[in-house]
């Protein structure tokens, strides 16, 4: 796999330059008078390479695409500093309820504290 | 949101509830999602800016009256300040012990389907010596 990923530049090329109907008739009328068994199995191999590079690119794409996402995930949960056994990030916030601010460490030493963050739209 | 009061209700005695509310998308987004009369009447109009404060407290107090969430309810900023600190995106869970320690986290959900058998069997052994405790 790692093969090819290092020769898919060459192998899309290549594959590129059987695909292309254009190209591939131009050669065909100009220079390949007859399509002997020979030119139909060349154009075949061409074409399973072109298909082989570019399923390459894809699964490239896919697993960059793939990678991002978790390190951006990652990022979100690991840098946010709320983590498991570590000390939760200290807040203060204005309580619906009453008219004063509730400071999270200000809650510590009674019980454990069910920390919800949501909201209803 | 059918498993919080329950909750709330089973384990108040044991624990102390915050609800923080946060990451509202506004309700030129929200409207494109079926919303419960009862909040619907605290719509904004659907050119309102995110992130608009202008309604905030009502839609909050709305919202919980609807979903029957008794406990206290904190408002973060327009800017998620809070929710970015916790990295809840959008909605996370976590209990934190009383010397302060993040002593389990949901991890971040999408609705608030949290793994609610984790945290009744955290909450139910706690009050328990300190050997029987679930790591």
């Amino acid at each position: 796999m790692y093969l090819l990923a290092w020769m898919h530049p060459l192998v899309m090329a290549v594959g590129l330059l059987a695909m292309s109907p254009r190209l591939w008739c131009a050669l065909c009328r100009r220079r390949i008078v007859c399509r002997s068994a020979l030119a139909r199995g060349r154009q075949m191999a061409m074409s399973l390479l072109f298909y082989v590079g570019l399923s390459t690119v894809a699964a490239d794409a896919i697993d960059v695409a793939i990678d991002e996402w978790r390190q951006s995930h990652r990022n979100t949960r690991e840098n946010s500093g709320a983590r498991m056994g570590r000390m939760a990030p200290d807040f203060a916030l204005p309580s619906l309820d009453e008219d004063r601010t509730v400071r999270l460490s200000d809650l510590y030493g009674h019980k454990p504290i069910v920390l919800i963050f949501g909201n209803f739209y | 949101m059918v498993h919080l009061p329950e909750l709330v209700e089973k384990y108040s005695e044991r624990a102390d509830f915050l609800f923080v509310y946060s990451g509202e998308l506004g309700m030129s987004a929200a409207l494109h999602h079926e919303l419960p009369e009862a909040l619907s009447a605290f719509a904004e109009p659907p050119n309102a800016p995110v992130g608009s404060q202008r309604l905030l407290e009502q839609r909050v107090r709305a919202g919980r009256k609807y979903f029957d969430l008794r406990m206290p309810c904190l408002l973060d900023s327009a800017q998620g300040v809070v929710q970015k600190l916790y990295g809840a995106d959008p909605k996370r869970l976590l209990i934190v012990d009383p010397t302060g320690r993040i002593a389990l986290d949901s991890g971040n959900t999408p609705s608030l389907n949290f793994p609610w058998k984790e945290i009744t069997n955290w909450l139910d052994h706690y009050s328990e010596p300190v050997s029987h405790r679930p790591s």
